[in-house]
């Protein structure tokens, strides 16, 4: 398995193939993540009603998509996207929880819809119009092997040409995102 | 100035996480969903929500939603009825 670029995001910065494009000290995860928002120059309202997890991994991806010109080469059934993390939905999942379980209680709709960690995975197809396969593994803490082994099954088997790979984490304002472009090596 | 337009609106825009408007961007006429201001399904959920919690109003028939929901003049309007 070939990979073509990689994008992390971690510790209040932004890295391309592990060099340092956007670093911003923010006094929180979300106000980091609007921050890399408007870098990327991003116009997607979306964006903001989403939960962190997913916020996280959309930013992942879009950066990806900005700086590989080959992702624009494939398909949008060609493109597979295959994620893991240790946290899963957790920190939305105790969100909507203590919504629920309060003296008044409120059962937000728009909290309950990213109560599953593959929601991530759902906005980046909208986003970037892909419908090839996708995979969340809630694994044990860094174990990345899992999702590369994932993304070179599919492409072995001939079910993706290109996949977007990699670790999305998000709990209690802690994060991580890495993702990859990989391939086929060429013939 | 309606309190009640402008507090609505202000409430939506939380409620809603609509980051880059303000109350003053919502016309009192403009539909709420559609081509309006663009809300989906989820949001109007949301919406029921937020009517039950700081209203303490419920809708019962969901029917009735599309007509209360199709502009904030609409949304005040209903509450105020209900508050009547």
């Amino acid at each position: 398995m070939q990979t073509i670029a990689t994008i992390r995001i971690a510790n209040s910065a932004l890295y391309l193939n592990g060099q340092q494009m956007f670093a911003h000290e923010a006094e929180n995860a979300e106000v980091f993540f609007k921050a890399l928002y408007q870098y990327l120059k991003l116009e997607y309202p979306k964006f903001f009603k989403m939960d962190s997890l997913s916020k996280l991994g959309f930013l992942a991806v879009d950066a990806l998509v900005q700086h590989t010109a080959e992702i624009k080469s494939y398909a949008d059934d060609e493109i597979a996207v295959v994620f893991g993390n240790y946290a899963s939905s957790l920190d939305t999942d105790q969100k909507y929880w203590n919504g629920v379980a309060a003296a008044e209680p409120v059962a937000s709709p728009a909290l309950f819809v990213y109560t599953l960690p593959n929601i991530v995975q759902g906005e980046i197809a909208i986003r970037h119009k892909w419908y090839g396969e996708n995979m969340f593994l809630v694994l044990d803490r860094n174990n990345k092997t899992a999702v590369n082994n994932s993304a070179a099954l599919l492409l072995e088997t001939g079910k993706a040409k290109a996949c977007v790979a990699g670790w999305v984490d998000y709990l209690n304002g802690a994060y991580e995102a890495e993702v990859a472009l990989v391939r086929k090596p060429e013939e | 100035m309606d309190n009640l337009n402008e507090q609505l609106k202000a409430q939506i825009i939380a409620a809603l996480n609509m980051e880059g408007l303000s109350p003053a961007d919502i016309n009192d006429d403009a539909l709420l969903f559609g081509d309006g201001l663009g809300l989906d399904s989820i949001d109007a959920l949301e919406l029921i929500v937020m009517l039950e919690q700081q209203y303490k109003i419920k809708i019962a028939n969901p029917e009735e939603g599309q007509k209360i929901f199709k502009s904030i003049n609409s949304l005040a309007d209903f509450i105020r009825s209900k508050q009547a």
